[in-house]
């Protein structure tokens, strides 16, 4: 599967663009790197779209193929 | 301005239907004030849903319900009753692509990995009873898998269990209310488990699993409390975390205070009438 991969501060960064009931949290991998699914990106781009306040960032994220293999646990944001 | 039935505004145009529950019009006005919008059958199997609950005398037994539709995720976040949850359930990494509003693929999907929703219902703050408490969901798909996944739980670290979920504790879909250990869980048999999902206490701390309605399985009693923290759906809220995240289809959320037998029946029945309405349905 695609992720974007992500850093904790990038994380916040994000949220607090987004409105208070839409919110973003990452996934750690087992060699500590940080991703976000790709869908995000299917999800942004226009006004109406849930994450269009954070589009640029999500689009600047580079992607990542990874294995489930590669994941080791859901990190949720200190923005919750 | 309003314009006969039409009333408008600078936003979205507001469209009131005739002969819509008033409870159903006010989920409609939130939707709208959320920048979604719900069209006429999906609102009028909403109307059907609220009133026949209220007919039944079940209405005011509700304490949450929120059963995901219209005609875009804005609007399927919106709760029809909010009682002391959140007017809008917040979510995370759900995509407009996760919501369909109809047919098979109908309901919010998981993907077992990191999307789920906290609706803001914390059983302690509320004063929920454990002696007197019905956790239910609609879900399709079953999750016959080696790892926990839950549809919606709060929990310490194993302990003080309240949810629904397809647990590894015998590999079995189970339900609790406060259970203080995984031996407390009032599981159903090792099979397939979809459709309207419901735990419930009435009147003691025995909890009494359902299926589409009818009791299944042996009641547990339970000796634990509520975990002072939100229900998160698609995933279980442990202790302030979330984690066994779920892939199934959420087609609905209903926290009720206990129910009796026929009570989980004239429920189910009223739920499944509103699944059918919107052609994503479980057969028994």
């Amino acid at each position: 599967m695609t992720r974007l991969v992500v850093n904790p501060q990038q994380v916040d960064v994000i949220n607090a663009l987004l409105p208070s009931d839409t919110r973003v949290s990452a996934v750690r991998l087992t060699d500590n790197a940080f991703t976000l699914g790709a869908d995000l990106l299917t999800d942004c781009d226009t006004p109406t779209d849930t994450y269009y306040e954070a589009r640029e960032i999500l689009h600047s994220l580079p992607q990542r193929e990874i294995t489930s293999e590669e994941i080791l646990n859901q990190v949720v944001s200190d923005e919750r | 301005m309003i314009i006969g039935r039409f009333s408008l505004s600078r936003r979205k145009p507001l469209i009131e239907f005739p002969g819509i529950d008033p409870t159903a019009r006010d989920w409609q006005q939130r939707v709208i004030a959320n920048g979604g919008t719900v069209t006429l059958p999906t609102l009028k199997a909403v109307s059907d849903y609220i009133r026949a609950q209220k007919s039944s005398g079940l209405w005011s037994k509700k304490l949450y319900v929120h059963l995901p539709c219209g005609d875009q995720l804005a609007a399927a976040k919106v709760p029809q009753l909010v009682g002391a949850g959140s007017s809008v359930v917040t979510t995370f990494n759900i995509v407009e692509g996760d919501f369909v509003n109809t047919g098979a693929t109908g309901g919010v999907k998981g993907n077992g990995l990191d999307k789920y929703w906290n609706f803001g219902w914390n059983p302690v703050t509320v004063g929920a009873s454990l002696s007197n408490f019905t956790l239910s969901s609609y879900v399709r798909g079953t999750e016959l898998v080696g790892t926990s996944r839950t549809i919606l739980a709060v929990n310490g670290p194993s302990i003080n269990l309240t949810q629904l979920a397809w647990a590894m504790v015998g590999t079995a879909e189970i339900g609790s209310v406060g259970a203080a250990t995984t031996s407390e869980y009032a599981p159903t048999v090792n099979s397939a488990r979809e459709g309207y999902l419901s735990v419930s206490t009435n009147g003691s701390r025995s909890q009494q699993y359902y299926v589409a309605g009818v009791a299944t399985g042996t009641p547990v009693s339970a000796t634990g409390a509520f975990f002072n923290g939100d229900f998160f759906v698609l995933a279980g809220n442990n202790n302030g975390t979330a984690g066994s995240f779920s892939t199934r289809y959420i087609r609905a959320i209903v926290i009720s205070t206990g129910l009796s037998a026929a009570e989980q029946l004239t429920d189910y029945t009223i739920m499944q009438a509103f699944q059918t309405a919107l052609g994503r349905q479980i057969t028994p």
